[in-house]
């Protein structure tokens, strides 16, 4: 293989790990506090479909992530009225906002696209920082690999760090140091949505430059197992985004090459497509059984707070 | 509040009313802790202790009455108001994230004066515990994950953080509780040189040897009310106990006259009649031994079979056996006539009332209501039952009658069994147990973890269960309790059988003798 080869798959890569691994940022950070949000794919669905639809509307690629943001935060704060402040279970109201997303998604995109408002402008790609063509990397897979470090600082080398972790340990402890625990909850989960959001953008207009409905594809779920490999650590968040990502790109290279399209087509299985499509999550979840049961989770997760 | 001595107290409550609800926890208390003084706080489990330290370090507010704080009324807003003005308080459950370091734990108690959130002030913490420590000739492994320390050490780290600086009082909830016998008296020499730097402290038991061994001033809480204040050298152990208990404690509800001295007569013969529970060669498999091995035992109406023994030499599967909660692998079991299947719904049915050894997993729903909690076991009676449907009314007017005849100290039917004190909540167990008139009892160590006063209640209510005919199994690790209430027998377990059958009037040393597994046989009285 080629330099140029290996730097194009690489950067590819880091590019299909930008969503998975702002999502699963989010998510970290949720959980870290004690909140359990199942709600990550649809909050990274709403972003993409945001980010495409106002990057078209204000012609700015810049202004359509930055409403992707703002849209994930409002959804996430619908989560956070029902998870947090009114107390319901966590994984329900993830769940239901998991549907929502998905229903309401689709059905605003068709009614978008059927008003025509999106026919004629065209879609305004996200300029590469770094490189260009198919060796290029735009700004927000920069952005979600420089948040690796800032996080990582923010967890363990910052008070509120300490309070962060405090919170999704023993709320009460955090409680008794001056934490109002419901409302930093709160202000994480706004946090993880504009992640999502930033995310589902990576997805719409860094990846597919397109909005297709259910184009996350599980992505959410995916950030969700990311957080357990990644012992709820943001390296290890970014090491298993990176994970999942080059099994992704290379599943599509690999439905190119003759040789192994002859290699599955001589065990007479029909149609092979789904085989490579499958390859990813399969790696993810083989992944995640062999590492995932020795680790230990926030002690506080998914439990309510009552502040006493 | 001005007859000891001359200085201001640090902190003050004066005529302090509490009520939740219609619950009155404190009425009209007065209380002060003077600058090096170690002021002890005694009381049972319910009498106002807790309610009384909430108060004082900003976690309640006070329904009447106001708190002082070096002679000026303050109002706390909160916890962390309350510890910004001097006052830190040391919970009995450790309020410690175990994940994280002794020195992250730090960080977290501390106000936000050291630096913002995003600064990481570690080491101004670390250093500012550090010459505490060092003062205190405490070794703290700093960096180490506070949940694989001793509790002692945790303790001390809970005591550094509610120390800093501008603390004057610091408060303490049964700090002894969870020590080891050899931390406890360093904990003691702790709190004497604290106190010899001039703060209050406030030391919180109901530890009576405790109490006279380290106070100063003792003051005794019973029932929301100050029964007592004294100084400990001018009192002793037995009228501390007295005005903690109370004078009427004989005259509870629960004790029939004459079942405490009708229990200890006719000694190590079996009462006659019909056994109401019969044992037979009960056999429970283990994967390397046998858990239970060959028990045969029968229990007449009116007797109380105590069953001593070291824990873990079968006790537990024993307790689930006669419970219903495991088949044994082979042997015998007959309630009356009956022999219920092994479901606790059936046993239950043929009369056997379990009073089980954790009354916070096992005996109670601590998030459930005390009408719920009670209405388990009775919900299948067309009393409380009309088809599906559950009558709560008819539920709540009963548990209203076992709050009143049972004295269970809770704001209420509706109360949650969570927010009971430690011995409420076991007699809400007891009152379960009792309330059908059950044939058989089965205690589990009934009053472990128990104060005083609630170890005598349980005690009283299962002499009245005796009393009235019940066939009670005391299993019981505490060989005092087992000797006190057995009527007839003793039996001591070991290793999953019964190392000999005596009476409870034998030597302890020969009881001593056989829970160390030196098996003996007394003639006649073995069982049947």
């Amino acid at each position: 293989m080629t330099t140029a080869l290996i730097l194009s798959l690489v950067l590819q890569s880091l590019a299909y790990a930008a969503p998975v691994l702002l999502a699963s940022l989010g998510g970290l950070f949720s959980e870290r506090v004690g909140v359990v949000n199942i709600g990550l794919e649809g909050l990274l669905l709403v972003g993409a479909l945001a980010a495409v639809v106002a990057a078209t509307v204000t012609g700015s690629a810049l202004l359509g992530v930055l409403i992707a943001l703002l849209v994930g935060g409002a959804l996430a704060a619908l989560f956070a009225l029902f998870g947090v402040v009114l107390r319901r279970d966590q994984v329900i109201v993830g769940t239901t906002l998991n549907f929502l997303a998905l229903g309401l998604t689709g059905m605003l995109y068709r009614a978008w696209s059927a008003s025509g408002s999106g026919g004629g402008k065209p879609l305004p790609p996200l300029t590469p920082i770094v490189g260009d063509g198919s060796t290029s990397l735009n700004a927000l897979t920069l952005l979600a690999l420089l948040l690796v470090p800032a996080a990582h600082w923010l967890l363990f080398r910052t008070r509120l760090g300490v309070i962060l972790r405090a919170t999704g340990e023993v709320p009460e402890a955090a409680a008794a140091g001056g934490t109002a625990v419901s409302r930093l909850r709160v202000l994480v989960c706004l946090l993880t949505g504009g992640l999502c959001g930033l995310g589902g953008a990576s997805l719409s207009l860094g990846i597919s430059s397109a909005f297709t409905e259910g184009m996350t594809n599980g992505r959410g779920f995916i950030a969700l197992a990311v957080v357990v490999f990644g012992r709820w650590n943001p390296f290890g968040a970014l090491a298993a985004s990176l994970l999942f990502a080059a099994a992704d790109v290379a599943q599509a290279r690999l439905q190119t090459v003759a040789g192994v399209q002859n290699w599955l087509a001589s065990l007479h299985l029909g149609d092979t497509y789904p085989f490579f499509l499958a390859l990813p999550y399969v790696l993810t979840l083989v992944a995640l059984a062999i590492r995932g049961s020795k680790v230990r989770p926030p002690a506080a997760l998914g439990q309510p707070f009552e502040q006493g | 509040m001005a007859e000891q001595g001359g200085t201001i107290p640090l902190i003050a409550a004066r005529g302090i009313t509490r009520r939740f609800g219609a619950f009155t926890a404190l009425e009209r208390v007065d209380f002060a802790v003077r600058p090096g003084e170690i002021h002890a706080l005694l009381g049972e489990n319910g009498a106002g202790k807790s309610t009384l330290m909430n108060l004082l370090s900003g976690l309640l507010r006070p329904s009447e009455g106001e708190i002082l704080l070096n002679g000026d009324p303050v109002r706390f807003r909160s916890p962390a108001d309350a510890e910004r003005q001097g006052i830190g308080m040391v919970h009995q459950h450790f309020l410690l994230v175990p994940p994280l370091s002794v020195s992250e734990n730090l960080l977290l108690g501390t106000a936000p004066g050291m630096g913002g959130l995003l600064s990481y002030p570690i080491r101004r913490v670390l250093d500012e515990a550090r010459s505490l420590a060092d003062r205190l000739g405490w070794r703290i492994p700093w960096n180490a994950p506070v949940g694989s320390l001793p509790v002692g050490t945790q303790q001390r780290i809970e005591i550094l953080k509610a120390l800093r600086g501008v603390t004057r009082v610091l408060i303490f909830d049964e700090p002894t509780a969870v020590l080891t016998p050899t931390e406890t008296p360093e904990l003691f020499d702790t709190l004497r040189r604290l106190a010899g730097e001039g703060r209050g402290i406030v030391f919180i038991s109901h530890k009576l040897d405790e109490v006279l061994a380290l106070s100063e001033t003792i003051t005794v809480l019973r029932r929301g009310r100050v029964v007592a204040r004294t100084r400990a050298a001018e009192t002793d152990a037995r009228s501390l106990a007295e005005a903690m208990v109370g004078p009427d404690r004989e005259a509870s509800s629960l004790i029939q006259d004459g079942a405490v001295s009708a229990s200890r007569a006719g000694q190590a013969t079996v009462p006659a009649g019909g056994a109401a529970l019969f044992v037979e060669n009960l056999a429970v498999a283990g994967q390397a031994r046998p858990l239970l091995n060959g028990l045969s035992f029968a229990v007449s109406p009116g007797e109380i079979f105590g069953i001593a023994g070291v824990d873990g030499n079968g006790q537990g599967e024993l307790a689930d056996c006669l419970a219903g909660l495991i088949r044994p692998s082979s042997g015998t079991l007959r309630i009356g006539n009956d022999q219920p299947a092994a479901s606790p719904g059936a046993f239950r049915r043929a009369g056997v009332a379990v009073i089980p050894a954790d009354r916070q997993t096992r005996g109670l729903a601590l998030p459930l209501s005390l009408t719920e909690n009670l209405a388990l076991g009775v919900y299948d009676s067309p009393v409380y039952r009309r088809g599906p449907l559950l009558l709560w009314p008819a539920l709540r007017r009963r548990t209203e009658d076992l709050i009143r005849q049972y004295d269970i100290r809770a704001t209420g039917a509706g109360a949650l069994a969570r927010s009971l004190s430690g011995g409420n909540q076991q007699k809400v167990v007891i009152a379960r147990a009792l309330a059908e008139n059950p044939r058989v009892v089965v205690a589990v160590n009934p009053t472990r973890g128990l104060d005083v006063g609630a170890i005598a209640y349980v005690h009283a209510a299962l002499r009245g269960a005796q009393a009235s005919g019940a066939a009670i199994v005391l299993i019981s690790t505490e060989l005092e309790e087992v000797l006190s209430l057995a009527t007839h027998r003793v039996a001591v377990l070991y290793e999953g059988a019964f190392s000999g059958i005596v009476s409870p009037d034998s030597p302890r040393d020969e009881i001593g003798l056989l829970m160390g597994g030196k098996t003996r046989e007394v003639p006649g009285a073995a069982a049947r």
